[in-house]
């Protein structure tokens, strides 16, 4: 058994289901994304929102981000956009007759990079080395970034027309990908009541918001994923799930060992959200689609046939047994 | 039987005289006895004896078809069967010279203590042989007396591979629970956890509740439970129990797993679904 308390459990568990409480009052009707959104951050990872306009994703990030009294800048990302833009440049300063360095808004905790594949991919590619190291090099000098620097990215699945697809290699770098989908009706039902009742949705300032994590708390709740437990035959059932997307018919590129790790680390991090020190194959099976679905490519004829990846790991899951 | 053996050495001087000694190498009536053993022991001497009968009841050699079938498949078994009595003479004459050779070899020292090691292990290899048969009977028995009562006697190897692949079906809701009591003499107390839990997927399966697939988590058995809310609130907390005890690696104590056991107990004697 791990070395963590059931008190420290207890007590980082009931924070985190705080937060997503009220998170859950801000962003309705989308518990499952913003419960990946908190297992991204808590794993130290970055995710890539996907879904239609107006479900709520520059929302959700920045309720997030108010929620944890993190600080929080926004890249609208364009065609035009240049890779100093993102990450800043030295610029020759007249009074003082030296180069000062201009930061970009890279420099800060959480970084929601809207609609990513808007821009091309040297500017996309400016993000690597600060999602993989969490530093970046401006003028061959590198600069450490945030502690718990993490990037939101949102792209639109509809919108083909002048984006640009992001490379494989940039996509390994987000441990998730946080499909949005429209909200049920219900919750649909009380996001109109709300706005009919003058509420608007998108203003944080009106008090619905307030930090329930600060920076060192956030930081030690990371710290206690080392001490997660995860039995053997549950690693193995990770591995198995992993490689058999190297195997399967439908798949021209599966998932590399990035991916075995991503999804042990983010089942860890969902472990501690529901309270446990140790994982669960449940655990793995709710992560298989968010962490693997960016990282296969398909062969062109499972593609033309409309086949997902969401359906290939599905088939994938179908024939790993679980340990017990 | 002094007519039937001069009928038959007549019989037989005409057809097959190479197989007889010649009638003046009789000297005595024991060398006589002697030579009518070995002809009686010969298979042409039962093709004989079986046509001499059949004469002397009938009187006459038609016979019918069916008897001329019958008697061409006894002679034909007589031929082709006496290898195997050979086989075994042979068999007997070296398992007892392989018995005899402590004896022959008579002196001590490295030899005979060899041979008598040899004698001891010939007779620990019979043990052994007709301990085998005798174990493997029973359990034949065993198997064709319970199969009457739909019940299986599970080898160590089902039981093992039933526990290395945690295959709730590879035995019975009943077999687990044996096998869990078993382990709870043994005071491996996550093993008996494992046992109970399984036998339960196991009984849950059988009764209709749930449908048991190897792909599922357990969690999943508990969304798509048949039954009412009590029945799955109890389901949901043995899970809960299990996956803290066998995924957490928590070691249960003595006193908790009475009532899992009362538990699974109570939800498997709730009965089949009628969903």
């Amino acid at each position: 058994m791990s070395d963590i308390s059931d008190d420290e459990i207890r007590g980082v568990s009931e924070q985190l289901n705080e937060l997503l409480d009220q998170l859950a009052r801000v962003v309705t009707g989308q518990s499952r994304v913003l419960e990946e959104m908190v297992i991204t951050l808590l794993a130290r990872g970055h995710a890539l929102l996907e879904g239609v306009p107006g479900t709520a994703k520059t929302l959700a990030v920045r309720a997030l981000a108010a929620s944890l009294s993190l600080q929080a800048k926004r890249i609208q990302f364009t065609p035009d956009l240049m890779p100093s833009d993102i990450v800043g440049t030295n610029v020759f300063n007249l009074a003082q007759n030296s180069f000062e360095l201009l930061r970009g808004p890279i420099f800060t905790d959480l970084l929601l990079a809207d609609e990513i594949n808007r821009a091309p991919a040297k500017t996309q590619s400016a993000l690597l080395e600060a999602m993989a190291e969490r530093q970046v090099t401006i003028d061959g000098n590198q600069h450490p970034l945030s502690s718990a620097f993490a990037v939101f990215a949102t792209q639109n699945p509809v919108e083909f027309e002048g984006t640009y697809p992001l490379p494989e290699a940039q996509q390994d770098r987000f441990l998730l990908k946080i499909r949005i989908h429209y909200p049920e009706k219900e919750a649909e039902r009380a996001i109109l009541l709300a706005t009919h009742l003058g509420h608007p949705l998108d203003n944080l300032s009106d008090g619905r918001i307030h930090p329930i994590f600060k920076l060192d708390s956030l930081i030690r709740a990371q710290q206690f994923l080392v001490k997660i437990r995860v039995e053997e035959p549950v690693l193995d059932y990770a591995l198995a799930v992993v490689r058999a997307t190297r195997e399967h018919e439908s798949v021209q590129l599966g998932a590399g060992p990035r991916g075995s790790i991503h999804l042990l680390v983010a089942s860890k991090a969902r472990a501690l959200v529901k309270g446990r020190d140790y994982v669960i194959p449940d655990d793995i099976v709710a992560l298989v689609e968010p962490v693997l679905g960016h990282r296969i490519t398909l062969k062109a004829e499972a593609e033309i046939t409309g086949t997902t990846p969401a359906e290939v790991l599905q088939t994938i899951l179908d024939k790993v047994d679980v340990p017990r | 039987m002094t007519t039937i053996l001069t009928s038959f050495l007549v019989f037989f001087a005409a057809g097959v005289s190479t197989e007889v000694e010649p009638v003046s190498v009789i000297t005595s009536p024991v060398e006589a006895k002697r030579i009518a053993d070995r002809v009686m022991q010969q298979p042409i001497y039962h093709r004989w004896e079986l046509r001499q009968k059949r004469v002397e009841s009938s009187g006459t050699l038609e016979e019918t078809t069916w008897s001329k079938r019958a008697e061409l498949l006894q002679n034909w078994l007589l031929d082709h069967t006496q290898w195997i009595g050979k086989v075994w003479e042979w068999i007997v004459d070296w398992w007892n010279s392989w018995f005899e050779r402590p004896q022959k070899s008579g002196g001590s020292g490295s030899g005979g203590g060899f041979g008598s090691f040899l004698h001891w292990a010939g007779w620990l290899l019979v043990a052994v042989v007709v301990g085998s048969l005798l174990i493997l009977l029973y359990r034949l028995w065993m198997t064709t007396r319970l199969e009457g009562k739909q019940a299986k006697v599970l080898s160590r190897r089902q039981i093992r591979d039933a526990l290395q692949s945690g295959e709730a079906l590879a035995m019975s809701s009943s077999d687990w629970l044996a096998e869990g009591e078993k382990w709870g003499n043994e005071q491996d107390r996550r093993l008996v956890f494992r046992a109970l839990y399984l036998g339960l997927l196991s009984g849950l399966h059988q009764q209709g509740r749930i449908d048991f697939r190897r792909n599922r988590t357990n969690w999943v058995y508990v969304s798509r439970f048949r039954g009412s809310e009590d029945l799955r609130d109890e389901f949901a907390s043995l899970t809960s129990l299990f996956d803290e005890v066998w995924y957490g690696g928590i070691e249960s104590s003595e006193q908790n797993i009475d009532p899992v056991k009362a538990q699974v107990k109570r939800l498997l004697e709730a009965g089949p679904s009628h969903a």
